[in-house]
């Protein structure tokens, strides 16, 4: 199957009351002229017309392939193979995660499932945060082991909707957007009422193919707002020159192998020594997909860039790292 | 070089949407068939055509199977629930039902009742019409097959294979940490063999436990089957078969045979019954082959070309027809003398 004809998945995640429902409600009944089958994980109240709803049941399975952070979703395997075998093929499909799902395991089956990745296109991971309960579950305080999803959720997404900004003043506004960029600089923040979104802005944006999805905000690169308070940070870093390929294998082999667990989102381009197209790819965790690009134009400034979502992020190493694989 | 013979298909039957589940009578004179759409029945090719029962599947037919001795026929889909016909008539004999969908099915070698699965839970529909079920195990079951003396009901998911004998709980387990995803028995009931989503075959000795693993594989084993003389394990990984031997010492440290069997993933793997040594793979790139495989290699001695995508072929319990579905629907009969 030509990659063109795969099907979009798009990933909504957010904690229960988030608005995460009324968003699903929202696509499903908004003007668009898709057919759209949503797969869920909590029995919400959602309306059907034109849709197909199948309710899921989470089953994660572990691989057992030397990669020890990775995770499935075994029940989504089933799903959304069976979904790829009717006749009346859908549009684009919803996932709906539960409130408190780690997005990984989600996304990793994208990567890990050789019939999913050939005909289905992880679209994008939307997270849905409520604006005035937000900061209460970032700074809540887990038990040592213990993930705080509110978090993960934000350091996986694409595009954040930043709901209910009707309840909250332009102070906390102004203060929940600094931590969510805090967290995750590379997702766009889409503020919203009801969860009353444009929706071309979260669905088929393609921020999982690798030609699309580096089209960096050049801001982020700048590391204008880093916080040093928070565990989930993003670290973006761009070099002027040219890589040795053979030096970023190894870095980044070692870097996956070392801190894969650490590393929830990675994208980058590359310029590499030697060859005329940009390199570009990204990662979930320890999952890794790459490829050659169009060719940099001739104008066009040879630079590489990356960008790190995850925890305990050392920007001062990680730079250093990438700078040692340029080709001197 | 010889070239392949060129086999002719025939369609016998046009349903409403992709058609996955389809199994023989014990006789090879009428299919047990179930689609996408829902709808199942009774397909005789040389008699009455298509009769469908009267009762659909909603959201697809998943497994359909035929009793051993001919008399009954078993039907399961996305509804949850698993139905017994009898073939004839099309009376409905039995139902359960339940959350999740129907997986898996398999006839007692008996033909006494019937076992399948609902999501995570095993049920056995006996012809009498008593009902056994089992508590839910952990996870979805993927898979099972009745050892061939009909003792044991092998059970593959998530964490393993379970064993069920008699009415209680798993008398064993053979625990392991991946997902299977397909089973099958030996035909001498030395070994199962287990297709699993992380690349891996694995293989247990019954009734030790001991066990091994065939690995290299570039993606998800889908499909495995036994040479009826149980000499041969054929696996199917995307449109990779790789033949492996397990006379003498078995495959350990062995080589397999591998081909580079299709283009497309692929939809069926069978040992051709009473044809020594041939195998016929399907594929989602339109193809059918029939392998001739001896000890080193496999070759391709007849060949039948699809313009539709093949999703599922099975071999009559002659070894003379196969049956081949399709994702458009359809049935085609392909005569193989």
């Amino acid at each position: 199957m030509a990659p063109d004809t795969k099907v979009p998945v798009t990933v909504v995640t957010g904690f229960l009351g988030s608005g995460k429902t009324t968003l699903i409600n929202h696509i499903l009944t908004a003007e668009h002229g898709r057919r759209i089958a949503v797969i869920e994980n909590e029995f919400g109240e959602i309306g059907i017309d034109d849709a197909l709803v199948i309710d899921a049941e989470e089953e994660i399975f572990e691989m057992n392939n030397g990669c020890i952070c990775c995770t499935v979703r075994g029940d989504l395997i089933r799903i959304l193979g069976s979904l790829m075998k009717r006749r009346d093929r859908f549009d684009h499909i919803l996932i709906e995660t539960t409130g408190l799902a780690d997005p990984a395991p989600v996304a990793q089956t994208f990567f890990v499932d050789e019939e999913i990745r050939s005909q289905l296109a992880l679209d994008a991971i939307v997270t849905v945060v409520d604006a005035k309960h937000l900061l209460i579950h970032l700074d809540e305080e887990k038990p040592e082991g213990i993930e705080n999803e509110a978090l993960e959720q934000l350091a996986f997404a694409d595009r954040v909707l930043l709901n209910k900004v009707d309840l909250v003043d332009d102070a906390q506004l102004a203060e929940v957007r600094r931590r969510v960029r805090g967290v995750n600089a590379n997702a766009e923040i889409i503020p919203t009422q009801m969860s009353a979104v444009d929706l071309d802005r979260i669905l088929g944006v393609g921020a999982f193919d690798l030609g699309r999805a580096l089209e960096l905000d050049p801001e982020f690169l700048e590391d204008g707002e880093h916080l040093h308070d928070q565990s989930v940070t993003s670290v973006g870093i761009e070099l002027d020159g040219a890589v040795r390929v053979d030096k970023v294998n190894e870095w980044l082999g070692w870097l996956l192998s070392e801190k894969g667990t650490d590393i929830f989102r990675m994208k980058g381009i590359l310029s590499v020594a030697g060859e005329d197209a940009r390199f570009v790819f990204q990662g979930v965790h320890m999952l890794f997909d790459g490829r050659p690009d169009r060719p940099w134009g001739p104008d066009e400034k040879r630079s590489n860039r990356m960008v790190f979502i995850g925890r305990n992020l050392d920007r001062d190493e990680l730079t250093r790292r990438f700078a040692a694989c340029l080709d001197a | 070089m010889r070239t392949a013979t060129a086999l002719r298909s025939r369609v016998v039957a046009a349903l409403s949407d992709y058609v996955e589940a389809v199994a023989w009578s014990p006789s090879g004179h009428a299919l047990v068939v179930g689609s996408m759409a829902g709808e199942a029945g009774i397909l005789a090719p040389e008699a009455d055509g298509w009769r469908p029962f009267e009762r659909d599947h909603a959201l697809g037919t998943t497994v359909v199977g035929w009793s051993p001795d001919g008399r009954f026929v078993a039907t399961g889909g996305r509804d949850g629930r698993v139905r017994l016909w009898d073939p004839e008539s099309g009376a409905l004999i039995a139902e359960e039902s339940g959350r999740g969908w129907v997986g898996a099915l398999a006839w007692r070698p008996d033909s006494s009742e019937c076992a399948a699965s609902i999501g995570r839970e095993v049920v056995r529909l006996g012809i009498s019409g008593a009902t056994l079920r089992h508590d839910p195990i952990e996870s979805t079951v993927t898979s099972m097959a009745w050892t061939p003396d009909g003792r044991r009901l092998g059970v593959g998911a998530y964490g393993g294979l379970w064993w069920y004998e008699g009415d209680a709980a798993p008398v064993r387990r053979f625990e392991w940490v991946g997902a299977v995803l397909t089973l099958a028995i030996a035909p001498n009931a030395k070994h199962v063999a287990s297709g699993n989503q992380d690349h891996t075959v694995h293989c247990w000795k019954l009734w030790s436990g001991s066990d091994f693993q065939m690995s290299g594989y570039a993606a998800k084993i889908q499909l495995v089957a036994w040479s009826p003389d149980s000499r041969h394990l054929a696996v199917g990984s995307i449109g990779e078969v790789t033949i492996w031997d397990f006379a003498g010492r078995g495959p350990q440290g062995s080589r397999p045979i591998s081909i580079d069997a299709h283009e497309r993933h692929l939809v069926g793997l069978a040992f051709v019954p009473g044809r020594r040594d041939r195998l016929m793979s399907a594929g989602a790139d339109g193809l059918v082959r029939i392998w001739a495989v001896d000890r080193t290699k496999a070759r391709i001695e007849a060949e039948c070309r699809f313009d539709e995508t093949p999703a599922a072929a099975v071999c009559s319990p002659d070894g003379r027809s196969i049956a081949v579905t399709t994702a458009e629907g359809s049935v085609h009969l392909v005569e193989l003398d």
